[in-house]
């Protein structure tokens, strides 16, 4: 199939034809997915370098994986699996440890300044906020609230027990929400923001 | 009304509806752009990647004939040994028919099941003593 027929194919007909080894279709779901995965890593922390590095990791491990994919429907949430696993190994290899460990000190590195509101900059002070945070707590954070995961879908995903997800999300939450208490406030005078 | 424990552990599933929206707002600000380049870059790893598994696959597959010449000797020289009769049976058709049971072959095999059943009892008796 021809690169130009293949943009306007379902998503489902791409991910079967990739299974099957076609290079075409699976540049197609490179282009289709990319913004989603970099995105993903650039909410999670990752700098600009780094997190085009971890995103092209994710899609050559998807390559080589993507013949055992069973269901093609279910492809969006098999390449989230892999760059989350990627996310994970990226740290251990850090040494940052498992995403187990809860940072009890962690109240006390934070920066306790409330980042002042203007629209354009949400984007950059909610990841300030998230940069705040322990990485086990920020990647509990980012799944749910910018991935939409349910808790225990994070719990799955990371490999750890639902309790410490529900934790971390609860003490990241309260955090993010002194550090971004000027947004709340706003969006909370302006209900349509 | 029940009297609540501040230690009991926060079970709710529900997040923040406040934060949820921070998020929402700023997530087209978190999408990067389409960038072909990164696309192209990844294809090229994808190209990198099957080159080095086809130059894998080659590699062993001489490994696999250079072992294969050698042991394919030794192959036929077992294989001639295992059908040699134990017993000459002058008949050709009743020497090929007996040949599962009248051959090197089959003492062989008779012999590994003697040892597997030996060893066995052997055990089975250690076991219960």
């Amino acid at each position: 199939m021809k690169a130009s027929h293949l943009n306007q194919a379902a998503e489902v007909l791409v991910v079967a034809l990739a299974r099957t080894g076609d290079r075409e279709a699976f540049a197609e779901l490179v282009n289709r997915h990319q913004s989603w995965i970099r995105g993903l890593f650039g909410r999670l922390g990752a700098e600009p370098a780094l997190l085009d590095d971890l995103a092209q990791q994710t899609f050559l491990q998807a390559w080589k994986d993507i013949s055992g994919l069973r269901d093609p429907n279910k492809f969006s949430g098999w390449l989230k699996q892999i760059a989350i696993n990627v996310w994970r190994g990226y740290w251990r290899r850090q040494g940052g440890g498992n995403m187990l460990v809860l940072q009890d000190e962690f109240d006390a590195e934070l920066a306790i300044e409330t980042l002042s509101a203007t629209d354009s900059n949400l984007n950059r002070d909610l990841q300030s906020a998230l940069s705040t945070l322990p990485i086990e707590v920020s990647t509990c954070i980012v799944l749910a609230y910018h991935e939409g995961m349910s808790q225990d879908e994070v719990a799955v995903a990371l490999d750890i027990p639902l309790g410490t997800v529900k934790s971390h999300i609860r003490r990241g939450s309260k955090k993010l929400r002194e550090l971004l208490q000027d947004y709340i406030e706003q969006d909370k005078g302006n209900p349509n923001a | 009304m029940p009297e609540q424990n501040p230690h009991a552990k926060d079970n709710s599933d529900k997040l923040d509806l406040e934060l949820e929206q921070l998020f929402s707002r700023a997530a087209p600000d978190a999408k990067p752009a389409f960038s072909r380049a990164f696309t192209t870059k990844v294809m090229q790893q994808v190209d990198r990647s099957y080159r080095r598994a086809v130059m894998w696959r080659i590699a062993l597959g001489l490994i696999a004939l250079v072992i294969a010449i050698p042991l394919q000797d030794l192959g036929l020289a077992v294989t001639q040994l295992l059908v040699i009769e134990v017993v000459e049976v002058p008949n050709h058709l009743m020497s090929d028919l007996l040949t599962p049971v009248n051959s090197v072959g089959a003492v062989v095999t008779l012999c590994l099941l003697g040892i597997r059943l030996t060893q066995k009892r052997l055990f089975n008796r250690l076991a219960a003593s």
